[in-house]
């Protein structure tokens, strides 16, 4: 378990430098094209705002935040994955872990962004923060929700002896159609987004984009590291106990 | 349909994951929500620092910001 830790770890790492890399050559672009506005309109309204950090600083700690995110996205994925991975039928751990991966993307980032989606700086009303950050954790909470909720009926549709054609599709609906409750139930975001369309569809594109870097590569190299060093149990599937 | 001898082949034996892994995970998110969502709500007058150093990354992720 330590060992799968540090291997999760190192994954999400990978996968943390990933999505810096993306912030860096795709992200910065819409942050700073939003900032120019936001400036233009405190310039317009003669307001005076002193930055508590340098453009520069804020850069690299955007990196260097989603690097540490990263890791510890990396530590969720490998327990996650210890815990499911004898249930998984899939050939290899290195699938095993892209499954776990693919499952993170779609819960934790993508139902999320799809109810409140990701908006650049010159977008968001600092008086409404409390209760934007509240409607996003309630929608993540929700979405882990759902994806347990389809896991357990998987499970136990498994149990049954269910054939898998109906239990897979009876799991992913039940998970899609918890989501979309979700989605209906739940208001929507109290803002109103007055900066360009282009710049918040470039910039949610380039959210959803980092995202992706980061799930798909932080399960690639866990699923490689899993397979190429697997010396001990923990990592190497079981003794083929063929009959 | 995949033979049953592969199938019994390559299904892994579960792994003990122990409370402490848990524990490590319950972590992670609590420092996930330190580093991407605090507004003061729990580190007061420092939030407002962590907030702004790892601004981009916030926006990036998709979390709410101001």
């Amino acid at each position: 378990m330590v060992r799968m830790l540090k291997l999760g770890a190192l994954a999400g790492l990978a996968g943390g430098i990933a999505m810096a890399l993306f912030l860096f050559a795709v992200g910065e672009q819409s942050i700073r094209d939003a900032i120019a506005i936001e400036d233009a309109a405190a310039h317009a309204s003669g307001e005076v705002h002193e930055e508590v950090f340098s453009r520069g600083t804020q850069v690299l700690g955007g990196m260097v935040g989603s690097i540490v995110a990263g890791v510890l996205l990396g530590l969720v994925l490998a327990v996650v994955l210890a815990s499911v991975r004898h249930r998984l039928h899939a050939r290899d751990d290195w699938r095993r872990a892209m499954l776990v991966a693919l499952a993170g993307f779609v819960t934790i980032a993508l139902i999320p962004a799809l109810k409140y989606p990701a908006n650049p700086p010159a977008v968001g009303d600092p008086d409404t923060i409390g209760r934007r950050t509240t409607l996003y954790v309630i929608m993540l909470a929700w979405g882990l929700l759902s994806a347990w909720g389809g896991w357990r009926l998987s499970l136990w549709l498994r149990e049954r002896r269910t054939p898998e054609h109906l239990r897979l599709s009876a799991a992913v609906g039940l998970f899609v159609a918890l989501v979309g409750l979700g989605f209906v139930v739940l208001p929507g975001t109290p803002d109103v987004v007055t900066a360009p369309a282009t710049l918040v569809w470039r910039f949610r594109l380039a959210s959803l984009g980092g995202a992706a870097a980061f799930w798909s590569v932080a399960g690639a190299v866990l699923g490689t590291l899993l397979v190429s060093r697997a010396p001990d149990r923990v990592a190497s599937p079981a003794p083929a106990a063929v009959p | 349909m995949i033979p049953l001898e592969e199938r019994v082949a390559v299904q892994p034996l579960p792994v003990a994951v122990p409370v402490w892994a848990w524990i490590v995970v319950a972590f992670a998110a609590f420092a996930l929500y330190a580093l991407a969502m605090e507004n003061g709500a729990l580190l007061a007058s420092k939030a407002e620092a962590v907030h702004e150093l790892f601004h981009d990354a916030r926006h990036f992720i998709g979390v709410p910001c101001h």
